[in-house]
C-alpha cells in the first residue's frame, strides 16, 4: 500500500517539477521579441476570427433594415431596440414561450444530472458490490449510439405515454443523456478524494451522507461545474429530438430561431436579436462557472 | 477506557484472498499494543476492523464488553490518526480538531476548551488559526492526533502515523507519542512495519505475517524468547544470523554442526532436545551483538572464518565474516580493525543460541 502511495507521490513530484521547469523557460524571455509579436498577432487573429461572429449579430441586432444591408458597412450608428421589442413583446413574432422552455428544460435537465449524478458517482465510486464494473460500463455505453438512431423508437415512446409536445419529454431525454456523461466524469473525481479523508469522517461521527454532502461534495465542486456547464451547453443547443418531440408548446429556441428563416424570406434584425438572446444565458452561465472550469477539466487527468 | 478482543477474526476480500486468518488478540485496558510486520501482513485490515472501516468476513470484535462487530465506526468510540493525515484541507487546524465535537452537537463553549486542551498537550496552540495546507508533515499528523484525543475516546487506533515523516522528525514524535500515552492513559492499537518504533512504543507487540498471528509478548520477550524464525529474524537491530547446521551428539556432550564450524549446545538445551523428536536440518540463531571475533583462534572464539565486509561505526563496528559459504555479522568493538580477506575467528555465546525447525521455523527449545 505504501510502495503505491510513495509512487503517487514520486509521480506527482516530477509532474510539479516538469511544470515548474516550463514556466520558468517562459519566464526567461527565450523567446525573442519577433517570435512574440508573432504569437500574439496569431492569437489575436484566432481571437477575431472567434468573436467576429457575435459581434455581427449583438451590432446586427441593433440595427434597423437599411443599416443592416449598407454598403459600405456601418461601424458607428445609433442603436435601435426595435429588433428586441418584436422578437419579445409583438405577439407574431415572440421567442418568449421559447425561451421559457428551453430554460425549464435546461435547467431541470442540468440540476438533476449533477445532483442525481453526483450521487450515483458516489456510489460507483465508493461503495463495492456485485455488478459494479457492468453497471459503471453500462451507464457510459448509453452514450455509445448516435442519437439519431432512436429517434423513431423515442417519438413513439413519448406519444404512448402522452407526453409529446410538453417540456416533460424534453427534461426526460436530455437528463437522460446528461446523466450518463455526469456520472462518468464525477466517478473519477470523487475516486480522486483520498478515502482516508472520509473513513475518519466517518470514525469521527459523520453518516455516509453527511460525508457526502460535507466533505465530498465540496472537493469536487471543479468536476460538478464542469459537467454543469456541459449538461446545460448541450440541452440548451440540442435541436434533434426538440424537432422530434415538440410541435407547438414545447417548442424550445433551436426550434425557434429556424422559423425566422421561412420561405417568405429572412428577417434579419430580429433573427440577430433572437440569435444574441440565444447565446446569451449559456454566455454568462459558463463565465461565472468560469474559475471552477479550467481547474476542472484538468484535474481528473492526473490521475 | 476499554479493552478490546478479537475472536477468531478472519478477513477474506473477494472471496479468495486471506488478509487475516483466525485471528485472536487482546488489548488490555490503558494498554499500548503494537501490530507489527512486514507489508501485507493483515496488520492494516486487522486495525480497520476494528474501527470498522471493514466488514469482519468470520469471527467478532469486541470493545470493552460491547460486541461491536456490525456497529458502525461513530458507534464505537474509537478515535484513529490515519497514515496520510487525513485532515480537511481548506479548514483551520481550529476547525479540524473541533470536527468531531461539532458532528455531537457539543456547545461552543465546551468545544472551545477541548481543543485548546488538545491544541496545549501537543504543542500547537500557536497553531489553531491556520489552514492546514500550510503546515509541515509533522504539524499535520499532531492536528491528526489532537483531532483523535479531543474527543476522549474509549480507543485510539493508529494507523503507521509516523512513517511518512523523516528520519529525525519520527524520532522526535516517537518521543512525544511515549509521552501523551503516559500523559492521557489511552488504550491504544498502533500499526507499524518498523520493529524499532514498535519496540519502542509498546507494552506489547503482536507480530503477524501472512494474515496469522506469530507472537504476542512484551519487547524483550519478543526479543530473548521469539517463538519462530519469523520473529527472530524480524525483532532487532540489526537481524539475527541463521546458520544451516544439524545435531550431532558426541558422548554425552551435544553439537550444532554445520559446514565449517560446530559449536557445543549448553546442557539445558541438549536436555531440553533430548525430550523431542528434533532432528535433521535446522537453523542456528544468534545476535550480531552475540557473537565475538578475533584475530587468531582462542577459547572464546574457536570457529575459523574470513572477513567478507568490515564496516567502522564510530564507537562499534560491523564485521560480516563467512563461514563455508554462509554469512554472519558482528558487532564488535569500535577499536576492532580488519579487511576484507582476513581470517577471523569467531566465538558464539551459548545462553544465546537459538534453534529452529528449518520447516517450520519453530524454536524448537523454547
Amino acid at each position: 500500500m505504501e510502495a503505491v502511495e510513495q509512487y503517487k507521490h514520486e509521480r506527482m513530484e516530477q509532474a510539479a517539477r516538469v511544470i515548474r521547469k516550463s514556466q520558468l523557460a517562459l519566464q526567461r524571455q527565450r523567446y525573442s521579441i519577433l517570435t512574440k509579436t508573432g504569437l500574439y498577432a496569431v492569437a489575436l487573429l484566432f481571437l477575431g476570427v472567434s468573436l467576429f461572429p457575435i459581434y455581427l449579430i449583438v451590432t446586427a441586432s441593433l440595427k434597423n433594415d437599411v443599416q443592416i444591408f449598407a454598403r459600405p458597412p456601418v461601424f458607428l450608428f445609433s442603436p435601435t431596440f426595435k429588433s428586441y421589442h418584436d422578437v419579445l413583446l409583438v405577439r407574431s413574432l415572440s421567442q418568449v414561450r421559447f425561451i421559457v422552455n428551453s430554460l425549464i428544460a435546461t435547467i431541470l435537465a442540468t440540476a438533476i444530472a449533477v445532483g442525481f449524478g453526483s450521487m450515483a458517482a458516489y456510489g460507483l465510486a465508493r461503495f463495492e458490490f456485485k455488478g459494479r464494473k457492468d453497471l459503471a460500463f453500462w451507464i457510459l455505453s448509453t452514450r455509445m449510439a448516435p442519437p439519431i438512431a432512436f429517434i423513431v423508437p423515442m417519438f413513439v415512446l413519448i406519444k404512448s405515454i402522452g407526453l409529446l409536445d410538453t417540456w416533460w419529454a424534453l427534461v426526460i431525454m436530455y437528463t437522460g443523456m446528461n446523466l450518463s456523461f455526469s456520472v462518468w466524469i464525477l466517478r473519477g473525481f470523487f475516486m480522486d478524494i483520498p478515502p482516508e479523508l472520509e473513513e475518519s469522517a466517518l470514525v469521527d461521527g459523520y453518516t455516509r451522507w453527511q460525508v457526502f454532502t460535507r466533505i465530498a461534495l465540496p472537493l469536487v465542486k471543479p468536476g460538478l461545474a464542469a459537467v454543469a456547464v456541459f449538461a446545460s451547453i448541450f440541452s440548451w443547443n440540442e435541436f434533434l429530438f426538440a424537432l422530434i418531440l415538440t410541435q407547438q408548446n414545447a417548442k424550445t429556441i433551436p426550434i425557434g430561431i429556424t422559423g425566422f428563416s421561412s420561405s417568405m424570406g429572412i428577417h434579419w434584425g430580429p433573427f440577430m436579436a433572437v440569435g444574441f438572446i440565444a447565446i446569451l444565458p449559456i454566455l454568462i452561465f459558463t463565465f461565472l462557472m468560469q474559475k471552477y472550469l479550467v481547474r476542472g477539466l484538468t484535474f481528473g487527468a492526473v490521475k | 477506557m476499554a479493552d478490546v478482543r478479537l475472536e477468531k477474526v478472519w478477513k477474506v476480500y473477494g472471496g479468495v484472498v486471506e488478509a487475516v486468518r483466525e485471528l485472536d488478540l487482546e488489548c488490555r485496558n490503558k494498554e499500548f499494543l503494537c501490530l507489527l510486520g512486514p507489508s501485507g501482513c493483515g496488520k492494516s485490515s486487522t486495525l480497520r476492523m476494528i474501527a470498522g472501516l471493514e466488514n469482519v468476513t468470520r469471527g467478532d470484535v469486541y470493545i470493552g464488553s460491547r460486541k461491536v462487530t456490525s456497529v458502525a465506526p461513530k458507534d464505537r468510540d474509537i478515535a484513529m490518526v490515519f497514515e496520510n493525515y487525513a485532515l480537511y484541507p481548506h479548514l483551520t487546524v481550529y476547525e479540524n480538531i473541533a470536527m468531531p465535537l461539532r458532528v455531537r452537537n457539543m456547545s461552543k463553549s465546551e468545544v472551545d476548551r477541548k481543543v485548546r486542551y488538545a491544541a496545549e498537550v501537543l504543542h500547537i496552540t500557536d497553531l489553531l488559526g491556520r489552514r492546514v495546507v500550510r503546515l509541515g508533515g509533522g504539524q499535520k499528523q499532531r492536528v491528526g492526533i489532537g483531532r483523535a484525543i479531543v474527543r476522549n475516546p474509549s480507543v485510539f487506533l493508529m494507523d503507521e502515523p509516523i512513517s511518512h515523516l523523516e528520519a529525525q522528525l519520527r524520532a522526535q514524535m516517537r518521543v512525544e507519542l511515549k509521552r501523551l500515552h503516559i500523559e492521557v492513559e489511552a488504550t491504544t492499537i498502533y500499526v507499524t512495519h518498523d520493529q524499532l518504533e514498535a519496540m519502542a512504543l509498546a507494552d506489547r507487540i503482536a507480530v503477524m505475517n501472512l494474515g496469522e498471528l506469530q507472537q504476542l509478548g512484551t519487547p524483550s520477550e519478543l526479543f530473548d524468547r521469539p517463538v519462530n524464525q519469523f520473529v527472530a529474524g524480524f525483532i532487532g537491530t540489526p537481524p539475527m544470523n541463521f546458520l544451516s547446521c544439524e545435531l550431532a551428539a558426541l558422548g554425552d556432550q551435544l553439537f550444532a554442526q554445520g559446514s565449517g564450524f560446530r559449536i557445543l549446545l549448553p546442557e539445558a538445551t541438549r536436555r531440553r532436545l533430548l525430550g523431542s523428536k528434533a532432528s535433521g536440518r535446522m537453523q542456528l540463531g544468534i545476535r550480531p551483538l552475540d557473537l565475538a571475533v578475533a584475530k587468531a583462534e582462542g577459547s572464546q572464539t574457536p570457529v575459523a572464518a574470513t572477513t567478507f565486509v568490515y564496516e567502522p561505526q564510530g564507537e562499534s563496528c560491523q564485521v560480516t565474516v563467512q563461514i563455508d559459504g554462509q554469512l554472519l555479522s558482528i558487532e564488535a568493538d569500535g577499536d576492532f580493525v580488519t579487511e576484507a580477506g582476513e581470517a577471523a575467528w569467531i566465538g558464539f555465546k551459548s545462553d544465546k543460541l537459538h534453534l529452529f525447525d528449518s520447516v517450520t521455523g519453530a524454536n524448537l527449545v523454547l
